[in-house]
């Protein structure tokens, strides 16, 4: 009887079930103004029933009966989750007010508010839209206190980046990179962006005293996308783009200007050099003319000859002359619109228990250099697991492929198209000419490359052809990547476990394996190898890193308010590098092999290991959500230093005040959040460049023919040891306003000690130095961030923000020996920011002469200058330098703003950069020539010509340059219009009709414009000051389309 | 590896030594800049050339070699890629490398004579290595005896070695002095293992060429000949060492045999002589016509200098072209690669020709002309065979441009033509103390002539290096200000 009750009630349950439905009515209202939101989602969790909101922010919707709760959302909104219950009012909040945002910090995660240390994140909002190869790129301008440097276009390149200025001077200044919470060996481009769920930068003390030896100049904390419960969620993302180079070319000469310069410093040359009269000298400058550009073959004025060109009455080139070809070495080597697409298919879902996330991406970039490229494909799978409530497990695998194209030449070796390309002799064609002057083609109809063989071209291009070069030579670097991050844990924050509750042990092992190999191939039909009949070397690197930890936390509340996190852990770390290249010369054409080539030139390999074994603790306490505290140890052992010195201790001590939440700033409502912190701790860094760095060690490579060879490479010093970094953070979060209004600003004074310096040894003892712990250096500076969204209602939101940073730099001791290190026209000296230019300073122009002058001083015994004087004379010119500042700006940082209206956004990202300056060897080269291939910058036509003329551009003279001196400093200071992007999602009630979640289409500019003092300078090309020869950065325009079903 | 093994026994001890010796041959070592032009031992004397009267440098091409042609250097002291910092770093690399093997001297196991090997090559190297920095920056020994030189360290170097203070031209050639004395001691009867090892004979030729700075010409006169007597070498006549690219020809006393994966491809000394080869031609290397010109036309060494239509090269090389330019002067193919397309040449660094030069000159200073000739003679007979020489006397002209007419010029001159391009001119220009005159109607080109500069006053410093300032930076007894040679001419 019981049973057969129990089957009816089911059968009528079941009954119910099947047909029974609920209506729900409600309202979604904004926070901030309490105005209704339009078109906001309401959508049953369980099942796909759901609606939009209407003009009054009213929804009536539909759903089953056992739909216990909705999700309301909204576009710029933080997403609810309500109950259902027949009426309901949801008010949601701003996502700018979304002041709890949670960050990932060293071995956690933290929320902003509570954070005792210096950490600012950047989530995938700014990374999807943008057409960045590599993620990190998307930190300019959103992160306060990085400068970000190596702006090369080579796509696939990743950006340099500096926190806080500079911590050493000879060790590593490169942040440590950590992915998914393990350090991380790969190259950044190896890691598809729109994988990447958020970025966080450690940047003080108590944020990144817990990676000790190797936190001391930041960390980059990068986090993947993790699987959600709830719905399946599938995005599709495609882009498309079109690159071009984003800074301007220099402004160089014209051909008939490169004649009259050419002319001018013959005549010179000739009338100062070598002693003649002014007119003996300009007749022999006219004869000479023809034998300086080499011969008649380069001549492409075809109505004159080089011996008539220059009108003997006027000193000029003859107006009249007309050049049959002007041809643009720069533009035959730059691939216009260079194509760029891109593809992400994810997917994200889950229930309570598992949640997974797996992504698959392509991405295929053409260079604006001819031939260069990028390709990756990329896979990325991640799983969470509450197996038990005790027991969770994770695992996250990643696999990468990449093949870059690209030219691999550097500085001013000839095959650099860079070099050669842009500061060409704009009298070379690109396309080799017959006496007429007419292209010449071969039997089949291709045009032919002017090659400049035999050395009938004037200058330093001997066989050779920017265009024919880049075409023939081969340079190529593909890569397999596998990473794996996996973790189990014990332990549960459910009540009922009793005192074992917040009690968690956890056990991570992470991976980072790539192989990198590398093609470098010179062609056996022009240049350098064409007598050896080519040259392939084939490089392989194989890097292997692997990161065990055991992580002991306890997290628990007493009496509510009482909030404790403890942290016991140990790491261990093991990376292993193997190298091995070959070589061959006398290749079989079309046959990137090494085995039918004849001859070897090149047959090498090694190995490198580096261990870390480290122990960590932190303990954070927080009372009531007011007053935070926190601490944290690590010891690390580092392999690379002696085992009496290998061991030490770094530590963080942090505190935070949440003003705010005080009981007398209660009534006080603009203020919305308020909260101080400080912090100081020690951080290290062990990476000095070399694995065995207090070694004596003899360097095997010298084999004597067949005799085996060695010369001492290194003096030991078994003292050598970590660089201590103690840092110092202090700074204010504000919320004002319901948060229309955000400040943070912090303070920070970082100190480096026992710096790694490769202690200079007098070079007559055989050895530059070795590395030793000496010298002290110091950062300071201050990051402001300020926040504003003027406009906020409904619709329409507009947000500004504005960033200012200011690091100085001052080196504070070096040696006993030497309180200064010179190297070129730059100084590392006591009392003086690091690469400060120390070099002649100029005095103008003589205006009879037209010589360049110099400053020049006297010293009296003390090294005070006593007597200042003006010289011509180059040697007493470089005798006496002037410390002439350095390349750190006084204040950089970024101005943004967003507007967003229903479902159209629109984002403008500038950044900027004041003062500082750069020492520009291209502008140099450009007016000082040395070699008859290159050519004169346009700033050189303001050049003394005759006596009387008052100018500051000395007379032209050709491989006769003067003292490096401050003509050649720039402005470094500049403004650039960094990215643009418009987008809309399509309205989320269109899109239900259709059956998909949405729809999102935007359009992107990437470095849209660059403003600087001197067209053509990259001013973000290193942060020493310097300029070369480098692949331009790009500017890149997309359209995007997303789909999320 | 670590230094104690390598000590242990004189068999050991051949590893650090043909690691110098490698070294001395391999490029961009000293520098990682401009590592063209700083390929060893063969660079140096290529540098040497090129700042002399004999050889001229017909473009700049790449730059390499050409500021030192044009005295463009002195001032790039702070940059560690330039001339400075590449020569002193070198040989003071070489000076530590040896003066680890020299201090295990007392400890060193083996057979006596593998450790006299090892230990007389260590004192040889460390002479040759101070001999050199002595005649690159200072000026020379005679007359300047008491001026700064070079520091001088004897001891292996430990981090807390302290940077000594430049001793004075007389005290550091006391120390080469008594290193080559040294080596020669130890190395008798010793042979040669390997074509780069100083033996004996090679390091007689060092003393002589010591010797000849010191104007101390009875040893000179003595080292050369027993050099020539213990080399086992025979003077070779012109073809049979056409290229000057190998090591195995009966009259190279020292140099470097290089093999195919140890070869330095375009960053090479051959090419940047090798014409047939694209940089050799980009920076053609020529003799000087007046030099050419007293080349007799039966002299076989006119051979080195030879119409370019008898090789594969551009007409535009060719003197007869009137784009050539130059004057006609003459490109060279002395030196030029064994293999083009292994980037194969040994480098000569000795030749027993030079000895007899050398006993020559040192024997016709000091009035021993019949000597002189004899020397002089058995060099020639195997040259032209129409060669007479009548003359006598040791007088000399200020200026390498003119001439007595004594027997002396005629051996000097015999030298230049016997040694162009390998020997490296300027170094017997300084301690000749003649001036120097390039005039374009020798086929030098305008931006090479030296207009101005002091080139005939043999007591200038343009011939003078300067120090590097790396050296300032980490030594507590040399200071840029007092120890600085001077950047002006």
């Amino acid at each position: 009887m019981k049973r057969l009750l129990s089957t009816l009630m089911a059968v009528c349950i079941i009954a119910i079930g099947a047909s029974a439905s609920k209506i729900v009515k409600g309202k979604v209202i904004s926070a901030t103004d309490n105005e209704p939101l339009i078109g906001a989602s309401v959508q049953a969790i369980g099942s796909n029933q759901g609606t939009g909101t209407d003009i009054n922010g009213e929804f009536t919707v539909t759903v089953n009966d056992d739909i216990k709760q909705l999700r309301v959302s909204y576009v710029g909104y933080k997403e609810q989750i309500v109950a259902v219950a027949s009426y309901v009012t949801v008010v949601l909040e701003s996502d700018d007010l979304t002041l709890d945002e949670v960050m990932v910090v060293a071995y956690g995660q933290t929320k902003k508010t509570s954070f005792t240390g210096s950490a600012q994140a950047v989530n995938n909002k700014k990374i999807e839209t943008r057409p960045i190869t590599s993620a990190t790129k998307a930190l300019e301008g959103n992160v306060g206190g990085i400068q970000v440097g190596g702006s090369s276009g080579q796509p696939g390149a990743a950006p340099v980046i500096r926190i806080r200025g500079f911590g050493s001077i000879n060790a590593d200044n490169n942040p440590l990179y950590v992915v998914d919470g393990i350090p991380f060996d790969g190259s950044i481009s190896d890691i598809n962006p729109n994988d990447i769920e958020s970025m966080t930068v450690l940047k003080d003390a108590s944020a990144s005293a817990l990676y000790g030896a190797r936190g001391a100049n930041g960390v980059i904390m990068i986090q993947t996308k993790k699987g959600n419960a709830g719905n399946t969620n599938v995005t599709w993302r495609s882009t498309v783009g079109w690159s071009n180079r984003a800074t301007k070319r220099y402004d160089n000469v014209d051909q008939k200007e490169f004649v009259q310069l050419t002319y001018e410093a013959l005549r010179n040359q000739a009338h100062f050099s070598n002693g003649y009269s002014w007119a003996e000298a300009e007749s022999i400058a006219r004869a000479n003319l023809g034998k300086q550009l080499g011969g008649e073959l380069y001549n492409p004025f075809k109505n004159y000859t080089w011996g008539d060109i220059i009108d003997p009455a006027t000193g000029q080139v003859r107006p009249d002359a007309q050049a049959v070809w002007n041809e643009d070495w720069l533009d035959a080597v730059t691939r216009k619109n260079a194509f760029r697409h891109e593809h992400v298919f994810s997917v994200n879902g889950g229930n309570e228990k598992t949640q997974y996330m797996f992504s698959l991406g392509y991405l295929k970039e053409n260079g604006i250099l001819k031939t260069t490229s990028f390709e990756r494909y990329s896979a990325r799978a991640n799983v969470n697991s509450q197996i038990k409530d005790w027991f969770a497990a994770n695992i996250n695998t990643s696999l990468a492929h990449s093949t870059s194209n690209f030219s691999d030449y550097e500085d001013t070796a000839t095959s650099n198209p860079w070099y050669t390309a842009q500061f060409i002799n704009p009298l070379f064609p690109v396309y080799l000419k017959d006496a007429q002057g007419n292209s010449v083609y071969d039997n089949d109809g291709n045009i032919q490359y002017d090659w400049g063989e035999n050395a009938q071209r004037p200058g330093n291009l001997n066989d050779f052809s920017s265009l024919g070069m880049l075409l023939l030579d081969k340079a190529s670097n593909v890569r397999d990547i596998a990473g794996l991050r996996t973790g189990l844990v014990f332990g549960s924050d459910l009540e009922k476990y009793g005192w074992r509750q917040g009690i968690k042990f956890a056990v991570n092992f992470g991976m980072d394996y790539n192989t990198r190999n590398r093609n470098f191939y010179m062609n056996s039909q022009h240049g350098n190898q064409a007598n050896a009949g080519g040259l392939l070397y084939k490089y392989n690197y194989r890097t292997q890193s692997y990161t065990f930890n055991q992580l002991l936390t306890w997290t628990r509340t007493f009496n509510e308010v009482h909030n404790i996190d403890f942290l016991l852990g140990h790491e261990w770390y093991a990376y292993k590098f193997n190298y091995l290249a070959a070589g061959k010369t006398n290749l079989v054409d079309g046959i990137m092999e090494l085995r039918p080539a004849t001859s070897l030139q090149l047959a090498d390999s090694y190995t490198d290991n580096y261990r870390i074994n480290s122990f960590l603790s932190r303990f954070n306490y927080n009372y009531d959500d007011r007053y935070y505290l926190s601490a944290s140890l690590r010891s690390d052992a580092s392999s690379r230093f002696h085992k009496d010195h290998h061991t030490g201790i770094f530590w963080s001590l942090g505190a935070n005040w949440r003003v705010s939440k005080e009981a007398f700033m209660k009534d006080i409502d603009w203020i919305h959040n308020l909260s101080v912190k400080v912090s100081y701790g020690e951080q290290g860094n062990d990476n000095i460049g070399s694995f065995y760095a207090w070694q004596s060690l003899y360097d095997l490579s010298y084999a004597n023919g067949n005799n085996i060879g060695a010369i001492i490479a290194s003096l030991e010093n078994q003292e050598v040891s970590w660089e201590k970094n103690s840092n110092l953070n202090a700074g204010f979060e504000a919320a004002l306003f319901a948060g229309r209004l955000r400040i943070d600003f912090e303070y920070f004074y970082k100190k480096t000690t026992d710096m790694l310096l490769e202690y200079p040894m007098p070079l007559s003892t055989g050895f530059s130095g070795y590395w030793d712990n000496v010298g002290d250096m110091r950062n300071t500076g201050f990051e402001l961030n300020i926040g504003a969204t003027p406009v906020r209602t409904a619709d329409f939101e507009w947000n500004i923000n504005v960033m200012l940073n200011r690091t100085n730099n001052k080196v504070l001791k070096l040696t006993n020996e030497s309180p200064e290190i010179i190297s070129g026209i730059r100084v590392i000296k006591e009392g003086m920011p690091i690469y400060t230019y120390y070099m002649s300073k100029s005095a103008g122009v003589d205006p009879a002469t037209g010589a360049q002058l110099y400053w020049a001083y006297d010293k009296d015994e003390n090294g005070n200058i006593t007597n200042e004087y003006i010289t011509s004379s180059k040697a007493k010119a470089n005798e006496c330098k002037y410390y002439m500042g350095s390349r750190i700006p006084k204040l950089y940082g970024s101005i943004g703003t967003d507007f967003s209206w229903k479902g159209l956004s629109l984002s403008i990202l500038t950044t900027y950069s004041l003062g500082g300056k750069i020492y520009d060897g291209l502008y140099e080269s450009g007016m000082d020539l040395w070699y008859m291939s290159s050519t004169w910058h346009k700033n050189e036509l303001r050049r003394w010509q005759k006596p009387g003329d008052v100018t500051d551009v000395p007379r032209v003279e050709i491989s006769n340059s003067p003292a490096a001196n401050d003509r050649f400093l720039i402005d470094a200071s500049y403004f650039a219009i960094k990215n643009i992007t418009l987008a809309y999602a399509l309205p989320k009630v269109w899109m239900h009709k259709i059956g998909i979640e949405g729809i999102k289409v935007f359009a992107s500019a990437d470095n849209v414009a660059l403003f600087t003092h001197l067209n053509g300078m990259d001013p973000q090309y290193n942060f020493t000051g310097g300029t070369n020869y480098d692949y331009s950065p790009n500017k890149t325009y997309t359209i995007g389309l997303e789909v999320n079903f | 590896m670590s230094g104690a093994t390598l000590m242990s026994d004189g068999v050991k001890a051949l590893v650090p030594l043909n690691g110098i010796y490698r070294s001395m041959y391999t490029a961009g070592w000293s520098t990682t800049g401009n590592t063209h032009q700083c390929f060893g031992i063969s660079a140096y004397n290529l540098m040497a050339e090129v700042m002399g009267d004999d050889m001229i440098m017909g473009a700049s091409g790449s730059g390499w070699f050409w500021y030192d042609a044009v005295y463009d250097v002195k001032d790039l002291f702070t940059r560690s890629s330039w001339r400075s910092y590449d020569l002193w770093k070198a040989y003071y690399t070489w000076i530590a490398n040896a003066n680890y093997i020299i201090a295990a001297e007392e400890t060193m196991g083996g057979a006596t004579n593998d450790k006299n090997y090892a230990i007389g090559q260590a004192y040889a190297i460390r002479a040759y290595s101070y001999f050199m920095l002595a005649q690159s920056f200072a000026r020379t020994y005679k007359g300047h005896e008491s001026e700064k030189c070079v520091p001088i360290y004897t001891e292996p170097t430990f981090k807390t070695t302290t940077g000594q203070p430049r001793s004075n031209v007389a005290d550091t050639y006391a120390q080469i002095d008594n290193d080559i004395n040294k080596a020669c001691e130890l190395l008798k009867g010793l042979p040669q293992q390997n074509s780069a090892h100083m033996s004996y004979a090679v390091a007689q030729g060092i003393r002589a060429r010591i010797a000849l700075v010191k104007e101390d010409w009875a040893t000179a006169e003595a080292a050369a000949e027993e050099a020539i007597a213990k080399s086992g070498k025979q003077i070779a006549k012109v073809d049979e060492f056409i290229g000057l690219n190998d090591v195995t020809k009966k009259n190279v006393m020292w140099g470097a045999q290089v093999i195919a994966d140890q070869a330095s491809g375009y960053a090479s000394l051959f090419a940047h002589m090798d014409t047939v080869a694209s940089y050799g031609l980009g920076a053609p290397k020529m003799i000087t016509l007046s030099l050419y010109n007293k080349i007799s036309s039966t002299d076989a060494r006119k051979a080195w200098f030879p119409d370019p239509a008898s090789y594969e090269i551009h007409s535009s090389f060719n003197p007869n072209n009137p784009d050539y330019g130059f004057n006609g002067a003459p490109l060279q193919r002395k030196m030029y690669f064994s293999d083009p397309a292994q980037w194969l040449g040994d480098y000569i660094w000795m030749r027993v020709e030079e000895m007899y030069l050398t006993a020559a000159e040192a024997e016709c200073r000091q009035g021993k002309d019949g000597e002189a000739k004899e020397h002089l003679m058995a060099l020639m007979s195997q040259r032209d065979p129409e060669y007479t020489c009548n003359k006598s006397g040791n007088s000399l002209a200020a200026l390498t441009t003119e001439s007595t007419g004594s027997l002396l010029e005629e051996i000097l001159l015999q030298r230049r033509i016997e040694l162009w391009g390998e020997f490296g001119r300027m170094y017997d220009i300084k301690r000749l103390k003649q001036g120097f005159v390039r005039n374009a109607s020798d086929g030098w080109n305008s931006g090479a002539l030296l207009r101005g500069r002091p080139t005939t006053n043999p007591e200038n410093w343009m011939w003078v290096l300067t120090i590097p300032q790396a050296e300032f930076d980490g030594n507590i007894n040399m200071d840029v200000s007092t120890d600085q040679n001077p950047l002006d001419d």
